[in-house]
């Protein structure tokens, strides 16, 4: 075989060393549906739990920047959030304090009730930081870009030239620093920011322009398409639907048509989303194709999930907690604590694929 | 192309009525129907939810929808890239309060540019940002269409420029910009709010009910906004105003210079057959 048509053979093969990126979409959207379908602490701390677990399998990622640690912003989340529900939620039976009658805004009682509520919020918001998180670490930021889907391929290319661009814009910022250092400028003010934003805004544009030239001679001239008169009248009729369905639904309750016609204004608007989509090219250059495996995972992700939709068989009583009117022991059910575990799945992910989870 | 025209418009009008209605609703709801009624399909907030994304994504495909030449593409990533990194600064090293740098440069870059080019620079402003700070999350759609109304809406500057015979580059424009910057500092926390508002429980005094009337909703929402968001609110619209004052005159000239630039194209006449 010649050198001109030797051809690395892992250019061709579908990328099988780790789980395709929508097991991962599909995994966050188990979190989330967990997450925001309870407010019982012990499931809450169940699932936090089996976050931290996640995270401390996923291995370090240096090309990005995380200024905090979400279990460190829980520090300050939860606390807050319950301080904060206690002071504006003065309801329940177990009063820790009262509010003297002569301060102006803060009034009534300070209660258990509030401030464990205020906690499960805060619980909450903390465990979609965390998923969140995991999710970005484990995905790189192409595969995220990747995921976006085909109709928005000009805002992917655009998203995936700007993140390539931010590590040479950030050297360049940091060549002006050093040179306008040395001819005396100090940052003191927001007036001192304009000798350093000027010139990174003038380069930076002039190299744009050089890209765009190089672009254009690697055939980058246009878009493929651009959207049609068609497709623009069909996507005017499926706004309009939506919004007079939506209307007639909202202002006369018990219209039948403002629901259904909405709704199939939905329905185009996403037909309309996945033609654009089928006339963009796709290239099959190192695809992520669906392994086996990946189907199986796919299945088990599906079944954790029947507990939190209506359809459920396992009763969902214990899922529905609050602390009000009178603080008591959050109910438990093993069977929903075994379905919640299978967000570890990524771990097992790594222990199928050879010690890597992503 | 005239007709494209007025599509355009009537897409981006009707888009961004839908989704801010999403965002509004709690307002209006007591307005439209009965208040003892059932609740209707699409009050449910995580409906409405569904269809600030599906507005997002519209706008989205809107802005993309005209031919994006390799010039356009690349001046958009560049200034995606510097303005994503202002917001790396202010989450690593968090300035005062709210106050966040990337407003500035979406008002400048929408008024220069035009509406399509800042509502695509906000939105991907928030997206890449997001990537390379891990800051990706359920608010992530909410920040990227309120930002992208941002750099919309920047535009219609233009109008009250001509009308009261501004010169462009001197005071007078850019006391408008100073204006619509301040404006937007508030309005950005204040419609972000109303992602989380509806859904929140507690004091009755400042949390939402179905069925409340629109003036005893409003009362709520004030309380609500006093207490959690003005101040936050106060010195990101300080901010922005103090950037278009100090740094605006010479940010413009540089992106109009550069603008005469990019938007040149080629248009060959058609030559008949000989």
């Amino acid at each position: 075989m010649s050198a001109a048509t030797a051809v690395s053979p892992t250019a061709l093969r579908p990328r099988a060393a780790s789980v395709h990126p929508l097991l991962w979409l599909g995994w966050l959207a188990l979190l989330l549906a967990w997450l925001l379908a309870t407010r019982n602490p012990l499931y809450l701390a169940l699932l936090l739990l089996c976050l931290a677990l996640v995270e401390a399998a996923l291995p370090t990622r240096h090309d990005q920047a995380l200024p905090i640690s979400p279990w460190r912003m829980a520090l300050f989340i939860v606390p807050f959030s319950a301080l904060f529900n206690a002071l504006v939620t003065p309801i329940g039976e177990r009063v820790l304090f009262r509010w003297p009658a002569w301060l102006p805004i803060l009034q009534g009682p300070v209660t258990a009730e509030a401030v464990v509520f205020g906690a499960s919020n805060g619980l909450v918001l903390v465990g979609m930081i965390a998923a969140f998180t995991c999710f970005v670490r484990a995905l790189s930021t192409h595969e995220l870009i990747r995921l976006m889907p085909r109709a928005f391929q000009p805002v992917a290319v655009t998203a995936a030239l700007a993140l390539t661009f931010v590590p040479s814009t950030i050297r360049h910022f940091q060549q002006i620093r050093e040179a306008q250092a040395v001819r005396g400028h100090r940052l003191r003010g927001i007036r001192d920011w304009l000798p350093l934003l000027i010139p990174l805004l003038i380069g930076g544009m002039e190299r744009a322009y050089q890209l765009a030239e190089a672009m254009t001679a690697r055939g980058f001239a246009s878009q493929s398409q651009p959207l049609m008169l068609r497709d623009r009248a069909a996507l005017l009729l499926a706004l309009l639907a939506i919004a007079t369905g939506w209307i007639a639904d909202a202002a006369w309750i018990g219209a039948a048509w403002g629901a259904p016609l909405a709704l199939v204004g939905l329905a185009l608007l996403l037909a309309l989303l996945w033609s654009v989509g089928q006339r963009v090219p796709q290239s099959q250059y190192r695809r992520h194709a669906w392994q086996p495996a990946d189907l199986f995972w796919f299945m088990l992700l599906a079944l954790a999930a029947l507990p939190v939709l209506p359809l459920s068989l396992l009763p969902r009583n214990s899922l529905v907690y609050t602390p009000y009117p009178q603080l008591t022991w959050p109910p438990f059910d093993i069977r929903l604590a075994l379905l919640m575990m299978f967000v570890l799945l990524p771990i097992a992910w790594r222990a199928a694929k050879g010690g890597r989870v992503r | 192309m005239r007709r494209e025209r007025y599509l355009t418009v009537a897409i981006y009008s009707l888009t961004t009525l839908i989704g801010l209605a999403a965002f509004f609703y709690p307002f209006f709801i007591p307005l439209l129907g009965p208040g003892d009624a059932a609740t209707p399909l699409f009050s449910a907030p995580a409906m409405l939810a569904i269809l600030v994304v599906l507005s997002l994504a519209v706008l989205l495909i809107e802005g993309q929808g005209q031919r994006m030449g390799a010039k356009q593409v690349a001046l958009l990533a560049l200034l995606v890239a510097i303005n994503s990194i202002l917001r790396f600064l202010d989450n690593a090293f968090p300035l005062i309060f709210e106050f966040s740098p990337i407003f500035f440069l979406i008002v400048c870059t929408g008024y220069i540019f035009g509406g399509r080019f800042g509502l695509l620079l906000g939105t991907l402003t928030l997206l890449v940002s997001a990537l390379i700070t891990g800051g990706v999350g359920p608010w992530l759609p909410y920040q990227m269409i309120v930002a992208g109304w941002v750099g919309l809406s920047a535009p219609l500057l233009r109008g009250p420029l001509r009308l009261l015979r501004l010169p462009a580059g001197g005071r007078g424009e850019i006391a408008l910009l100073t204006v619509f910057a301040i404006g937007w500092g508030f309005a950005y926390g204040a419609i972000m709010n109303l992602w989380s508002w509806p859904f929140l429980t507690g004091d009755p005094t400042m949390f939402w009910e179905l069925g409340l009337p629109l003036a005893e909703t409003l009362k709520r929402y004030a309380t609500f906004y006093a207490a959690t968001s003005f101040v936050a609110d106060l010195s990101r619209a300080v901010g922005n105003g103090a950037m278009v004052i100090l740094l605006g005159q010479a940010t413009l000239r540089a992106l109009r210079r550069f603008h005469q630039r990019f938007d040149f194209a080629v248009q060959p006449l058609l030559q008949p057959v000989s």
